[in-house]
């Protein structure tokens, strides 16, 4: 494994003691902005299996600006919520073992997928307005976390209030990009300003959790069981995690008449959260994704020039940068919209 | 027969594209490795793309910008802050490489660096200028011309790469 310097085996019996045996070992395909591993074992060789998940930077760097650190932070911080989280169980650092730091974390039971949740046939309907609402409550929980109780503010910078909810985000945007811009983009300065028009004032401050939705969850029988991915996690308006949400809101339309959307589901979210999320506040952050996906492109792109680049940022900093710079175009107006289905195609995965 | 100099660069990579594809590829049985092996064939296309048009791609906004910069001059001159930026970008658009030396792909990506870099600060004095500066309203419709104009560019390399070519991962 590219994250030790000795074997996996030997690892796990450093870790579990001297009869923990590994089961098996295999890399997580997908991930395009971190480095994922999950390994099993036994604790002794008529012990249950038990399952792990490694994380690591890639080893020229990580497409995300925010650190692993605050990755490792955000799971440990979370542990104290009810927010379901996989357990964190070790920080890596130690030049005996780790090629580079890592963290460890259990894995929990379940599949990222939910089988039908794209079909639309209606009757699969009750199960994807079901499902979607399942993750309305959970992001309702990390809505509604005590992030200054918890010190979620000792990492992540927090908007002074709820009008400076949007201009804290671009701005902390901006300032990201500054760290490690090596290409000027005329695209970016001339949209900025177009980004920042209409700014709404946020219902609440809240804990935000960053890309979530299909793909990002795990599920156990049609339940949330863990919440993953929270390296683009923040503090600001929760219509931000809206804009940052992957398929779990299913447009469903029946006898023309609209049984599930946005709407609806901000309307359920609002009975289950106490928030109520005006929409236009999603449709504003929204906008602003497509920046955040200028930043991630070009983050890959920069890291392709310390040679050690992982080959899916390569792709990250190519064709996502180039699409993230369209779309960034097209939400304000300076160019014609990207066509849907180039991104339809982003997301597939081989057989 | 028209003479050239083989195999070219694009070929071998073409040939490498290929024996990825019926020689490697259908053996690789882990979904990480077939996973790797979908986004190095895109790459391999989009570097195979981009060496038959970056140059010419590359040439094309040197030459778009060469033309267009010195014509915000007048109107950067009678800027508090623009005066300063005049110098600079009449520099780097005067500036010739020399004749001798063959111009690599990376030395001629300098230099449209350096222009957009002189577009940016441009445009942030664009912004910044009152409603009824007619001039600025004008270079401002002419950038914004530009940066369309650029991605589409761009664009020109990236879609065929990819779309319609499978999933990158």
């Amino acid at each position: 494994m590219e994250l030790l310097k000795r074997p996996l085996d030997a690892y796990i019996r450093h870790l579990y003691g001297p009869e923990a045996v590994l089961v098996s070992d295999v890399r997580y395909p997908r991930g395009s902005s971190r480095l994922t591993w999950f390994a099993e074992y036994r604790a002794t060789p008529d012990a249950p299996v038990s399952a792990i998940v490694l994380r690591a930077d890639f080893e020229g760097g990580s497409t995300i600006h925010s650190s692993l650190e605050q990755e490792y932070f955000m799971y440990e911080r979370l542990g104290h919520t009810d927010v379901p989280v996989a357990p964190v169980l070790r920080w890596e650092d130690d030049p005996e073992w780790a090629e580079r730091p890592f963290y460890i974390r259990e894995q929990i039971l379940g599949d990222w997928d939910v089988p039908h949740f794209k079909d639309p046939d209606p009757k699969y309907d009750e199960l994807r307005i079901a499902i979607s609402k399942e993750h309305m409550r959970k992001l309702a929980l990390v809505h509604n976390v005590d992030w200054k109780a918890l010190g979620f503010d000792t990492r992540l910078p927090a908007p002074a209030s709820v009008e400076d909810c949007a201009p804290h985000f671009i701005n902390r945007l901006v300032a990201q990009l500054h760290d490690f811009q090596r290409e000027p983009m005329p695209v970016v300065i001339e949209c900025i300003d177009a980004l920042r028009q209409g700014a709404p004032v946020a219902p609440c401050i809240s804990l935000c959790k960053g890309t979530n939705g299909l793909g990002e969850e795990v599920f156990r029988d049609g339940v949330i069981v863990a919440m993953s991915d929270w390296e683009e996690a923040s503090i600001g308006d929760p219509a931000a995690d809206f804009a940052s949400l992957q398929d779990l809101i299913p447009e469903i339309e029946r006898d023309g008449k609209k049984v599930w959307g946005l709407q609806q589901a901000l309307d359920y979210y609002g009975e289950v959260s106490g928030i109520a999320l005006p929409i236009e506040n999603v449709q504003f952050y929204l906008r602003l994704r497509t920046f955040g996906a200028i930043l991630y492109g070009h983050k890959a792109a920069t890291v392709m020039h310390t040679g050690r680049a992982d080959i899916r940022q390569a792709w990250t900093g190519t064709e996502v940068f180039h699409l993230a710079k369209r779309m960034l175009a097209g939400a304000t107006g300076l160019a014609a919209p990207v066509d849907p289905a180039w991104f339809a195609q982003m997301n597939e995965t081989v057989a | 027969m028209k003479p050239i100099l083989t195999p070219t660069a694009v070929e071998v990579l073409r040939c490498v594209h290929e024996t990825m594809e019926s020689g490697i590829i259908p053996s690789l049985t882990g979904k990480t490795e077939r996973s790797n092996a979908a986004t190095i064939q895109h790459m391999l296309r989009f570097v195979e793309n981009r060496m038959e048009q970056e140059g010419q791609t590359l040439f094309d906004e040197i030459a778009r910008l060469r033309a267009f910069l010195p014509t915000t001059f007048a109107w950067l001159e009678a800027q508090a802050k623009g005066a300063a930026l005049v110098p600079a970008i009449k520099a780097t658009v005067e500036t010739r490489r020399p004749a001798e030396v063959y111009p690599t792909l990376t030395m001629v990506s300098d230099d449209v660096a350096a222009l957009r870099q002189h577009v940016c600060d441009l445009l942030e004095l664009l912004h910044a200028a009152p409603e009824g500066d007619a001039e600025a309203r004008r270079l401002h419709a002419e950038v914004r011309a530009y940066i369309v104009w650029q991605l589409e560019q761009e664009g020109s390399i990236v879609e065929p790469t990819f779309v319609g070519n499978g999933p990158r991962r």
